[in-house]
């Protein structure tokens, strides 16, 4: 199969309410930084994919009027009412159909012109979940305490990966909340839908991501260190949160074991040396530890006590900040497989992990609790 | 990074989209909402194939990927497996919060019901039995049963 890497990537700032210019302005300026940062000019790029949603930009097929400031302009575009890390799947197979040597992926998203909870709000279906006022933040909160419950987790576990994330976050110019807490601080916190906390929560961001691929060949003449996709794995569970399996998560498991089995990795606990997950909240990264193997079913919270996934651990995860850190909704994903291009190729700055890197996964999810998965396995060597 | 810049007053236009929707429910939907208006009764649907009674009913069982069309009747007691009490305004919320939503796995069901449960979450736990309250005028909506509240022991 043809080998295909990310040879260039940009973010916008990530703030809570981006006021002085316009989605438009913000994509155009996201897209001319990953070219610039490249050397390379829009009539290189072949084929465009965009990830943005209706609901959040207030209009009907939202890709429409971002045609010009993407540079889509009479190119083979099409968007993905999904996250940029699954935008990337469709780039991904466009390339490797042979008809494309470039593809750039688009993502973005404005949520403070409207509000994060109509976003989610309308992810649930009219009859059943809607009514129980069933968003992102309730969802989770039903299932925290469905997993935590089960396995008897103390919410300590979570507090203190939201103080990881948000400590973290602190040394990443792309994240904006930040800040040195303790367990204390977010127990403390005040409580949204128990056990969830403030503190446990992802802040309101706007921002836009983009990514540049390449095929083998053409990548290597645009950078000196391209990252290349070692493996990818999606997968979707079905949709009434009651008629899942909220403890096993199915379909994060199986997106991850698609995933190893196209890269190869056996042991994904020793074999993968850094990770970006799309934790939204902070009880789920634990959940994350278990469905994507680095622990035992059930045994996330030792990860956390132990170290293993601090930033000088063995398995650093989100050394972002993650979602805690910013969380562009739409765009998330790509700022994801951004940090982990740029932790594998020691481009990071002062966030840059003191180790030697090889592999790094990447992580997005959409949906209800684990709904649907994408799991990315990068490499800054070819293989 | 945009040449030329324009200089200008920064302007932002506010405005709402109210779309009214008629979502039409389908077989397995519909008939569980008209049964708990008209017969105060839970229904459930069981999949031809695994067995698997799904409680609100599903359609197309997802495993078996059977249509699914034998009716069952389920208890409108159970288990309260999981609950939250959502202290901050949420969309479409069922109440003023704070209020309490949970997972009850009625007797008769293999799946869970997402569903208000009245009582004080302090007064909750893992296990507990729960039972239907219903409402006397009854529209065919989920909220016709207006919460599960705890059963008294004795």
């Amino acid at each position: 199969m043809k080998k295909i890497a990310i040879v260039g990537y940009a973010t916008s700032p990530f703030k809570p309410g981006i006021r002085d210019i316009h989605l438009g302005e913000l994509v155009f300026n996201t897209v001319q930084e990953a070219l610039k940062n490249t050397g390379m000019s829009i009539e290189d790029i072949e084929t465009v994919v965009d990830a943005s949603c209706d609901i959040i930009d207030g209009r009907s097929i939202s890709n429409t009027f971002m045609i010009e400031p993407m540079g889509a302009f009479l190119k083979e575009e099409a968007k993905v009412e999904e996250d940029g890390a699954y935008a990337t799947i469709y780039a991904y197979m466009r390339l490797l159909t042979g008809k494309f040597k470039t593809a750039m992926v688009v993502s973005h998203g404005k949520i403070s012109e409207s509000s994060p909870d109509t976003y989610s709000g309308t992810i649930a279906d009219p009859f059943f979940m809607r009514p129980m006022g069933i968003t992102a933040l309730t969802s989770t909160a039903l299932h925290v305490s469905t997993y935590y419950g089960h396995y008897g987790i103390d919410e300590k576990y979570a507090a203190m990966v939201a103080v990881k994330n948000l400590g973290n976050a602190k040394l990443n110019p792309r994240a904006h909340n930040k800040g040195d807490y303790t367990v204390e601080d977010v127990l403390n916190s005040e409580v949204l839908a128990t056990p969830i906390k403030k503190l446990d929560s992802p802040p309101v961001t706007d921002g836009a991501a983009v990514i540049i691929l390449a095929v083998e060949g053409e990548a290597e003449k645009i950078t000196d260190t391209p990252v290349w996709i070692r493996g990818v794995g999606f997968i979707n569970d079905g949709f009434y949160l009651g008629h899942r399996d909220l403890i096993e998560l199915p379909s994060l498991r199986e997106a991850a074991r698609r995933a190893y089995a196209a890269a190869g990795i056996k042991n994904p606990a020793e074999e993968i040396d850094i990770a970006e997950v799309y934790e939204s909240y902070s009880f789920n990264e634990l959940m994350l530890y278990d469905g994507l193997g680095f622990c035992e079913k059930g045994e996330g919270w030792k990860l956390i006590e132990e170290g293993t996934t601090c930033r000088d651990g063995k398995l650093p995860v989100n050394v972002s900040g993650g979602a805690l850190g910013a969380n562009p909704l739409m765009a998330r994903g790509l700022v994801n497989m951004i940090e982990v291009a740029t932790q594998l190729t020691g481009k990071a700055g002062e966030h840059q992990v003191k180790k030697d890197l090889k592999t790094g996964l990447v992580h997005s999810t959409s949906g209800f609790c684990f709904q649907s998965n994408v799991v990315w396995i990068l490499s800054n060597e070819k293989g | 990074m945009s040449t030329d810049k324009i200089s200008f007053e920064p302007k932002v236009l506010e405005g709402e989209i109210n779309i009214p929707y008629k979502w039409t429910t389908g077989p397995a939907a519909g008939k569980f909402l008209t049964t708990l208006r008209d017969e105060r009764k839970i229904i459930g649907l069981k999949c031809s194939s695994c067995g698997r009674v799904s409680v609100p009913p599903e359609e197309i069982c997802g495993k078996c990927r059977k249509r699914n069309s034998e009716f069952v009747d389920i208890s409108d007691e159970g288990e309260l497996v999981s609950f939250t009490e959502v202290r901050v305004p949420v969309f479409w919320q069922p109440a003023e919060p704070p209020f309490v939503i949970g997972f009850i796995k009625l007797d008769g069901a293999d799946t869970l019901l997402i569903h208000r449960i009245l009582a004080s979450a302090s007064s909750l736990k893992k296990g507990l039995r729960v039972k239907a309250r219903w409402k006397e005028e009854r529209e065919g909506h989920i909220l016709d049963i207006e919460g599960f509240e705890i059963i008294q022991e004795g």
